[in-house]
């Protein structure tokens, strides 16, 4: 697991109160409790937080899965 | 006949009246001491309150369209809107050089009224949003019959921070009943923008009051949208978006398709496999976002239109009881009632056999092309009116510009100087 999906996986497990083994690489949106549409915007708000990096909008509805997210994350350039 | 005012939200000096209300909004200093990058913090702040899984918005306010608010409040994205309007946002902080020793700088307008559709309120916020962004004083004004779902976010605005404080004593919120014609008209004389969301009725009746001649008018009226499709170019997952798209405000916003133009034959063996799999998807969606029990009349037109589409030589695809609808058609039927979750899909081989059918007052077009298509499609269909063209899954999201009005540009003033040499 890299860096980004462990750190990603721990943000993950704070916010939707959930343990970190309940989150896989195919984990998405709907899989855990709290990760509905609101889940959804404040996934996105906090991991601009903690890592520093924005994932826009049109991107953001695309993701299916942590898997998709630590990708983006890995791909985008940190906006702070 | 004489009606009340309900004042739901004011600043302290505003009053019990609208007469009191206005004077206390045009009595604020052209400044209020609070700069555009504090207004987009404090935007942002409110953003993360809503959030919260404690807020006490989320109890107040009906879920459905919050995410979507959340995610326009936050500081990127209205900072992304104002970049898509003004050349230097810095303009509106101090004055800018154009070239040619001209500097430009922009200002609020003023006082903005905002008159608040019946059926979507939640609207409303997002050009108060960029209204509030920009500096402005605002007026909201929303139907007795209506929920105040506007002072709530005011409260917590206010709660935020000092600056969001400042914003939320900018902005009044009043309720009075449709006919009282005293109230709307003082409302449209102290206005420097008239911000009017709602259908026909609402909207010409706006428009018909008397207003100073120099006072911008932004109309959201009644729209309709559709969405073009290739098979050969979506993929499940976008498929599964398109359906959100369609279903998740119950076909009320002026964003949600009415009719999917599917670029395949009939009895195609594409154009069945969309058809199947969109009405899987179609009664995933409608499942996962609950409508409110139906009642007899909306149930009696849902089978009222489904008895249309079969009459008219159509097929449709259906759940047991009323929930979704999927009608396949060779032309739109426009006496289908929108807001029922009733889709109809027209298939077609060139755009050509779309262009004539895209109504007077579309807004937006879902669409989901090849490159080339995309390209083609666009450039003329934006000529017969369409003022959006997102992909499956942003169709609801609320952007700018928006019914083809950029909000950044009316809402203020440019101011141009000449600058020493």
């Amino acid at each position: 697991m890299s860096d980004t999906a462990a750190e990603l996986k721990k943000l993950m497990a704070d916010l939707f109160q959930c343990s970190e083994s309940e989150l896989s690489d195919d984990t998405g949106p709907g899989d855990i409790n709290g990760w509905d549409s609101l889940g959804h915007v404040s996934l996105m708000a906090e991991i601009q937080t903690r890592f520093g990096k924005h994932i826009p909008v049109e991107d953001a509805i695309e993701i299916e899965s942590i898997a998709d997210i630590v990708q983006l994350l890995e791909n985008i350039e940190a906006t702070h | 006949m004489s009606y009340a005012v309900d004042i739901r939200h004011a600043p302290d000096a505003a009053g019990g009246s609208l007469e009191e209300a206005v004077a206390a909004l045009r009595a604020r200093a052209p400044d209020s001491g609070v700069g555009f990058t504090e207004r987009l913090e404090a935007l942002d702040r409110l953003a993360k309150g809503i959030l919260e899984p404690s807020s006490v918005i989320r109890r107040q306010v009906p879920a459905q369209g919050l995410a979507y608010l959340a995610t326009f409040l936050q500081k990127c994205q209205l900072e992304g809107l104002i970049r898509r309007e003004l050349a230097d946002p810095r303009s509106l902080s101090e004055f800018v050089s154009v070239g040619s020793r001209k500097s430009i700088r922009h200002v609020p307008r003023g006082l903005v009224c905002h008159w608040v559709a019946g059926n979507v309120p939640l609207l409303a916020l997002f050009s108060w949003a960029v209204s509030v962004v920009l500096g402005n004083r605002n007026l909201v004004r929303l139907s007795s019959r209506q929920e105040d779902v506007v002072s709530p976010f005011l409260e917590a605005l206010a709660g935020g921070s000092e600056a969001g404080a400042g914003i939320a004593r900018e902005t009044v919120v009043v309720s009075f009943p449709t006919d009282h014609a005293d109230a709307h008209r003082i409302m449209s004389e102290a206005a420097d923008v008239r911000i009017a969301w709602g259908g026909r009725e609402a909207v010409t009746a706006v428009r018909s009051l008397p207003v100073p001649w120099e006072c911008e008018d932004i109309v959201f009226g009644p729209r309709a949208s559709l969405a073009v499709i290739d098979p050969a170019a979506i993929d499940p997952k976008g498929i599964g978006r398109l359906a959100v798209d369609t279903a998740v405000f119950d076909q009320l916003a002026c964003s949600s398709p009415q009719c999917i133009f599917v670029r395949a034959g009939r009895d195609s063996e594409r154009f069945k496999r969309f058809r199947d799999d969109f009405s899987r998807a179609f009664a995933d969606a409608a499942n996962n976002y609950p409508r409110h029990p139906l009642d007899f009349s909306e149930t009696y037109t849902i089978g009222l239109d489904r008895a249309r589409a079969l009459l008219e030589g159509g097929e449709i695809a259906r759940d047991d009881g009323t929930s979704w609808t999927v009608a396949v058609l060779d032309t739109p039927n426009d006496s289908v009632q929108c807001a029922n979750r009733f889709v109809q899909l027209i298939p077609f081989e060139s755009f050509s056999e779309v262009y004539p059918l895209i109504p007077l007052n579309v807004q937006t077009v879902v669409t989901q092309l090849a490159a080339d298509d995309l390209a083609e499609f666009t450039e003329q269909a934006a000529h017969f009116g369409v003022c959006r063209f997102p992909k499956p899954g942003e169709g609801n999201n609320f952007e700018n510009p928006w019914d083809g009005v950029g909000l950044v540009s009316r809402l203020c003033r440019s101011v141009l100087r000449t600058d020493a040499i």
